[in-house]
């Protein structure tokens, strides 16, 4: 009762509308910071969301971990409060998609439950947001400041929302578009190494600190050099990588009047990488509707419909990952290409099938009682399924093999309905808006895998499907013991009012205030609700120049819907290399959940506090236009999982109290210089952010986070690396310092260093190296980010020309790291011992590291040094396009149905400059480590036609 | 106006509906309220806490990285964790070492155990199909559970905290208590569990009369505790200790009434069969923790196969530990061993029922090999179902030996002594060839339990009876024989210290 009192409260004291005070913008401008328009970048070809937005909008920043088609990507806009310590971490931040109203859902981390190695999601892992058709885009609008983006609530939470607006259905006329283009990706050249390379490498270690013993255990694929699978010619390359074909077609048909009028459009796109044969297939169908059957009745509706398929990489690592066991690595992949055919051959019997489905629509109505009332009522859907069935021959891994079925979908009906007033007196403009809003998710999955079947030609797992007999659904061919299932759902309700208020004077002056109340049914149930305030003001300088300054909040959701729980009881049988134990004795055995973490009562809502000051306007008679929005974000309470007693046998207590400054600024410019005959239209946006830790919950000053790799320290930026600072070599024992303390040699965590050892600083002096004398260094996102796009227009054609940066940002050169480790990478069943294709090339310079003794229980060559860190920051020509609009041709007949005809051609991934020495700073994982994990941004060339009648 | 007033109703109306469309319970986690409800949620608990311990002793293989490697008979082939452990370096920065360090997994039975005993009186009011003697002997095994996991905690930690309740949602942090006061706690307990416990389970034993929770006796062999467990573990806390009197007793009482147990003496050939001992669950198994193939419940590590098993028992190149041949000929010095014996004319083994490719540099202990269901030579696929054995029938007839020999009975030590000697076809026991009888049974043990998680525990034992090596009298007396605490336990609790001996 007291819950409904205070919204109808709220209700009446507090609902209003804003005014839509947007600055005036010169069409001839591209649109302003948060405003991106498409039509250029559907010339290229770019297959998701994630590469539209990639350089070019402020503050919006692009993590790709891999240039596979259609993977997933991560969208951090304005810096992070998540500290992305596990791979869970990359989906709770990402910031919600709205696709015409409709807030996109995406997969959910939760089948990393049962999943060993977390590599990838379970399934296709595709890229929800590769299913958006390009060309189906009017505009893209990225709402930052909670001014605007508090209107969507807890999905702001994440820097704001990304709003995708469609093409509207043209009024009056027909109109038939068409784009399609078609191109080719460039393998490109790598310096390939054989055994003998390997062998050389490593004889310098053996010959240096090597004993008898270890001499023995020499691996056997290096030993023999008469092997021609190893020692042979190093041509694998032949193989992995292929030039490949690229195409994209779409049209679009769009029809009618001003009481009823139609869009439908259609597309089709293959996207390739020219390594390991990787590509994405897009097939789409859009249908929008617009009618107004009574004056001031509006009602419409748009339906897409996707189909992505994907052709994923191969490499071991995600193969062994997917089946959860490895073979024997003591032999990897040969580099020579007669060998790696074989068993490329063999591949080919497998298949591996990953499908995408994806459905969205909305219904709206609208009613416009008077010229002050209007009522709104939209609703919607979102669904997508991905499919995926794998089958691996035995003759793939050691006469095993595997079969595994995934069908998993992601689900969200929602419904919005609000009421607006508005008002004029005189120079007093009024704007009042109510509205509520109901979400309610549903993420499920079902994933049975199986090993062992008797041979490679069955490759189905059939059930007994007769329910009246005993063996109903025991499979007819596979060893049920080796047979492995599973299912899971997981819900999320989300139930929103709010009332929005705004004033305007004059055209001058406007202030609104929103209040909101979120309830979710993850918060526990004495703290559903969540109420939050935001105030807008603006001040209208000139008729160009508009001063705005915002401040909000919104909750943030919790990411799993056992924290509506409290303190729980789950299954934690579970052991290493065994993620997936529920039963003891074939009985499901629950307990407390203490692997993965304590949930108390109390848990509250996290929130985040917005205060954003901004300032847009054009210059030098509207030559140029700027905006510039200084921003600081405060993330309050949050949640994080904090060790403790392990006395009581849990390894985390979840706990409110995170709080994580992210302050910047964001620019963008945009100009237009014109001579007669040439136009040069430069845009520039950039993000500058810092990124501050607050306080931890408790009071903590500093938590080791990510399984020890990672320090979280007040005062700190929540996305450091966290090293020894590495200054040589000890060369010989006697330079090895004593500590004046204890007069005992200098030794690390008790192990007394050696000759061979590295030189690790001991920061504190007291004779210990040990994780006190680790220090935070450098940032895993950018500190600063953009991009610098330019079109240059002489008579009918264009020459765009787009770079994308980043700046003060590390990368720990893990695959570096992997490589002189390699005395602990031999002989042993595990995922570091696991050598790719790519083991078999040479990147950096190997010279340039001291030369430890790898055997040395300190483990020289650990990734938490700063030996392997490195400056990633980066320049790329993304972009380069050269389109010629044939209808400003002097011959072309001004009469002709067909208004716009250009044709282009287009290159991507041109070049990167970067004091980096592996491979491509921006592939990285979300730990900034480059693995070598990922297949790189191949050189694609395109020509095109685009026309319009 | 109207419409306003229409609206508001509208919300209203949402407002009294929120609760319903806002309450929904997660389906992957149980609510307090929605659990100790019935007698499928004790089984669940009970379960779960068996669950916990297996995972515990499974998780990297610990029970045999705390017991087994630690100057023990067997070698790390190139793995660099395992030969710091070997070489009782247990600092060493690997992150094996690390986790092996930290003792929560044990601790999360002890809660687990103490929650099932906190709540199991509510199950008891609500539901009138959980008997009296269902509850009784649940908390028996709940006592046993946890009096047997802080008897493990203190073998491989020494000192540590002493928590008989769960603390639930008021976690407060405590000390290393001293492992006298743990061991006293832990005796006391398994006493009192034990009069509680049945012989066997679903076998209308007194303490437990009819099907427990329904389900057959076959079901439960060997699963879960029993009187004999009780006192077979009430014998090792004993010789632990040292009280080798009370070991004894404690030896005899499972040495009178093993049979009622279901337990025998296992033929060599028996024992290492992939479909023998080690294969699924059997009432022969004092305390041990199966990996039901038949439920799905195979696993590809918590095994001692994933670290010894190689070419050609399966398919992996080299194991990850072995046991040189120099040892297993110093240790197998008796002819005809069954368990492993070399012709000493030809260098042939004459039996390898422990051992095969021993004529290679790197031997293949085999003696357990159960290999997917166990009734395979199919090496391909390195899945398990070898039961974690804690305790066996010959473990504690040679523990009894021991006992005896210690305080002084030396012919009933030497008879069962025998009794092993017998079942193995060696030599009876000549203290003219073979010296010193507590040597003789250590000797014996080190035989017979090789691979089975005891060499480390045995050392110390061996000893402490005897005295006479300084090297490790001092280790024992400096705390060295105890693992290092993780960094990351004495970092959330502050009033944790680390044995001294790692400082």
């Amino acid at each position: 009762m007291h819950l409904s009192v205070r919204i109808i409260i709220t209700c009446l004291v507090l609902y209003g509308h804003n005014v839509h005070a947007q600055s005036l913008r010169k069409d001839s401008l591209p649109l302003s910071a948060d405003s991106m328009r498409v039509e250029r970048a559907v010339l290229y070809p770019f297959n998701s969301l994630q590469q539209l937005l990639k350089g070019n909008a402020a503050g919006v920043y692009i993590q790709e971990p891999s240039a596979e088609p259609a993977s997933m990507s991560s969208i951090v806009m304005r810096g992070t409060a998540v500290p992305y310590t596990s791979a869970r971490n990359n989906y709770e931040a990402q910031p919600t998609v709205i696709l015409d109203g409709i807030p996109l859902i995406a997969d959910h981390p939760f089948t990393f439950d049962i999943q060993e190695f977390q590599y990838n999601h379970l399934g296709p892992a595709s890229n929800v947001y590769a299913a958006i058709d390009p060309n189906n885009i009017a505009s893209i609008e990225v709402l930052k400041d909670f001014g605007q983006a508090a209107m969507y609530g807890p999905r702001a939470a994440n820097g704001g929302v990304i709003l995708i607006h469609t093409k509207e259905p043209v009024i009056g006329k027909r109109k038939i578009s068409f784009n399609t283009y078609f191109g080719i990706v460039q393998r490109p050249h790598l310096f390939t190494t054989n055994a003998k390379f390997e062998n050389d490498f490593r004889q310098v270690f053996y010959d240096k600190y090597a004993t008898e013993e270890e001499s023995q255990t020499y691996p056997l694929y290096l030993r023999d050099s008469t092997n021609n699978a190893y020692y042979g010619p190093a041509n694998w390359t032949d193989l992995y990588f292929k030039n490949a074909p690229v195409y994209g077609i779409n049209a679009t048909l769009s029809s009618g009047t001003d009481r009823a009028n139609f869009l439908f459009a259609a597309g089709n796109q293959r996207s390739a990488n020219a390594a390991d044969r990787s590509r994405a297939d897009r097939y789409n169908a859009m249908f929008k509707i617009n009618m107004v059957p009574l004056k001031g009745f509006t009602v419409s509706a748009m339906l897409s419909a996707t189909r992505l398929e994907r052709k994923r990489n191969r490499w071991l690592r995600d193969r062994f990952a997917e089946m959860q066991y490895l073979p024997d690595l003591s032999s990897p992949l040969p580099p020579n290409k007669a060998f790696y055919g074989q068993y490329l051959k063999e591949w080919d019997k497998s298949f591996d099938d990953n499908k995408t489905n994806e459905v969205n629509g909305y219904f709206s109505i609208n009613l416009r009682i008077s010229d002050s009332w209007q009522l709104t009522s939209l609703s919607g859907f979102d669904y997508n399924e991905g499919l995926r069935d794998v089958f691996y021959p035995s003759t793939l891994l050691e006469t095993v093999n595997y079969l595994s079925n995934y069908f998993g979908y992601n689900q969200r009906v929602f419904v919005n309905n609000t009421v607006q007033f508005q008002h004029q007196w005189g120079k007093h403009g009024v704007k009042v808006e109510a509205g509520e809003n109901f979400q309610a998710d549903f993420n499920r999955y079902n994933y049975a895998y199986a090993y062992k079947g008797p041979n490679d030609l069955i490759r189905v797992n059939l059930l007994y499907s007769d329910n009246t007999k005993t063996n109903y659904l025991s499979p007819k061919s596979f060893n049920h013991a080796l047979m492995f299932t599973f299912l899971d759902k997981q819900r999320h309700r989300l139930l929103s009012f709010y009332g929005r208020m705004a004033y305007q004077y004059d055209n001058r002056f406007d202030f609104s205030l929103m209040m909101r109340a979120d309830g979710s049914s993850s918060a526990q149930p004495d703290n559903w609700w969540f109420y939050s305030p935001t105030f807008t003001a603006g001040w209208r300088l000139s008729t160009t120049s508009r001063l705005h300054a915002s401040w909000g909040r919104v909750g943030r959701l919790m990411p799993d819907d056992r924290f509506g729980e409290g303190p729980q009881y789950t299954s934690d049988l579970s052991f290493s290399n065994n993620p997936v134990r529920f039963s003891y004795n074939g009985f499901p055995g629950i307990s407390r959940a203490y692997s993965s973490g304590y949930i108390g009562y109390g848990i509250r809502w996290p929130f985040t506090d917005q205060l954003d000051i901004g300032w847009n306007t054009t210059l030098l008679h509207d030559r140029v236009n700027l905006a510039i929005d200084v921003y600081h974000k405060m993330d309050h309470n949050m949640l994080l999982e904090v060790p403790f007693s392990a006395e009581y046998g849990y390894a985390y207590q979840f706990k409110n109290g995170m709080k994580v400054r992210n302050m910047g600024v964001d620019l963008s410019a945009n100009a237009i210089i014109a001579t007669k005959t040439i136009t040069w239209q430069p845009g520039i946006n950039l993000n500058y952010n810092r990124n501050t830790l607050m306080a931890l919950p408790g009071g903590l000053q500093q938590l080791v986070v990510a399984d020890g790799t990672r320090l979280l320290k007040v005062g700190n930026s929540i996305d450091q690396f966290w090293v020894l600072e590495n200054n040589g070599i000890y060369n010989r024992d006697s330079d090895i310092p004593s500590s004046h303390a204890s007069g005992k040699p200098l030794n690390y965590k008790g192990i007394p260093l050696q000759a061979g050892d590295p030189k690790w600083v001991d920061q504190n002096n007291d004779g210990v190296i040990d994780d006190k004398d680790k220090v935070l260094k450098g940032h895993i996102l950018p500190v600063i980010s953009g991009g610098f796009n330019n079109d240059i227009s002489w008579k009918g054609l264009t020459l765009g020309v787009n770079f994308y940066f980043t700046a003060f940002r590390k990368v720990m050169n893990a695959e570096m790291a992997n490589h002189f480790d390699f005395v602990n990478r031999e002989g042993k069943i595990d995922m570091s011992a696991v050598k790719e294709i790519t083991f078999w090339t040479k990147a950096g310079n190997y010279d340039k590291y001291p030369r430890y003794n790898p055997w040395s229980t300190v483990d020289p060559y650990r990734t938490d040094q700063d030996l392997f860190l490195e400056n990633g920051a980066f320049l790329k020509l993304r972009t380069l396009s050269l389109s010629y609009d044939l209808t400003t041709a002097r011959w072309w007949h001004k009469k002709s149905p067909v208004h716009n005809l250009a044709v282009y051609a287009t290159a991507s991934n041109l070049f990167t400059l970067t004091p980096y020495t592996g491979g491509d700073p921006e592939l990285v994982d979300y730990s900034g480590f480059d693995t070598g994990y990922a297949l790189p941004f191949t050189k694609t060339y395109t020509i095109g036609i685009k026309m319009d009648l | 106006m109207k419409r306003l007033f229409l609206l508001l109703l509208l919300l209203v109306f949402c407002s009294v509906s929120c609760k319903k469309l806002l309450d929904i319970d997660s389906t992957h986690a149980v609510s307090e309220e929605n659990f100790w409800n019935s007698h499928e949620d004790t089984r669940t608990a009970l379960i779960g806490v068996y669950g916990l311990l297996r995972a515990a002793m499974a998780d990297n293989d610990a029970w045999w990285m705390y017991g087994e490697l630690r100057m023990g008979d067997f070698q790390s082939v190139q793995r660099q964790d395992l030969k710091a452990i070997v070489k009782g370096n247990l600092r060493a920065a690997y992150p094996l070492l690390q986790t092996l360090s930290n003792w929560r997994r044990f601790y999360a039975v002890i809660n687990a155990a103490n929650m099932f005993m906190e709540h199991v009186g509510e199950v008891r009011e609500r539901d009138p199909k959980y008997s009296e003697q269902n509850m009784k002997v649940d908390i028996a095994q709940m006592r046993f559970m946890r009096a047997y996991t802080y008897f493990f905690l203190v073998s491989v930690w020494g000192d540590v905290p002493l928590i008989t309740s769960s603390h639930d949602g008021e976690f407060e942090n405590k000390a290393r208590d001293d492992k006298a006061t743990v061991l006293a706690f832990v005796e006391k307990e398994l006493l009192a569990a034990a009069p509680d416990l049945p012989y066997k389970y679903s076998t209308d034993d007194p303490q437990q009369l009819g099907q427990y929770y329904n389900e057959t006796s076959t079901r439960w062999a060997g699963v879960l505790a029993r009187k004999l467990t009780a006192y077979a573990i009430l014998a090792h806390v004993a010789a632990y200790q040292g009280k080798y009197v009370d070991a004894s007793v404690y030896g005899q009482f499972v040495l009178d009434n093993y049979s009622k147990g279901g337990s025998y003496y296992v033929g060599t050939d028996e024992l290492v069969r992939g479909t023998g001992f080690f294969h699924w669950k059997q009432d022969n198994h004092i305390l041990g923790f199966n990996f039901d193939w038949g439920h799905v419940d195979a696993t590809f590590s918590g095994h001692l196969e994933e670290l010894t098993l190689a070419s050609p028992v399966v398919n992996k190149a080299l194991p990850d530990i072995y046991i040189p041949r120099d040892t297993i000929l110093s240790v197998f010095d008796q002819p005809l061993d069954e368990r492993f014996s070399l012709d000493t004319l030809t260098g042939i083994p004459t039996s390898e029922r422990y051992f095969t490719s021993f004529n290679t540099q790197i031997p293949i202990f085999n003696k357990v090999k159960v290999i997917q269901d166990g009734n395979t030579s199919d090496p391909s696929f390195r899945i398990y179902s070898s039961t974690i054995i804690i305790t066996r029938l010959e473990n504690i007839t040679l523990l009894q030996a021991e006992a005896l020999a210690v305080i002084g009975q030396q012919q009933n030590a030497i008879d069962l002594l025998n009794t092993i000697r017998d079942l193995r076809r060696i030599k009876r026991y000549d203290v003219n060839v073979e010296g010193d009888l507590i040597d003789a049974i250590f000797r014996e043990r080190r035989k017979e339990l090789m691979g089975e998680g005891w060499r480390w525990f045995d050392l110390i034992r061996y000893n402490k009876i005897k005295q006479n090596d300084p090297a490790f009298m001092a280790l024992i007396n400096s705390g060295g024989i105890y693992w290092p605490v993780a960094d990351e336990v004495m970092t959330q609790n502050p009033l944790i210290t680390q044995n001294p001996y790692w400082q």
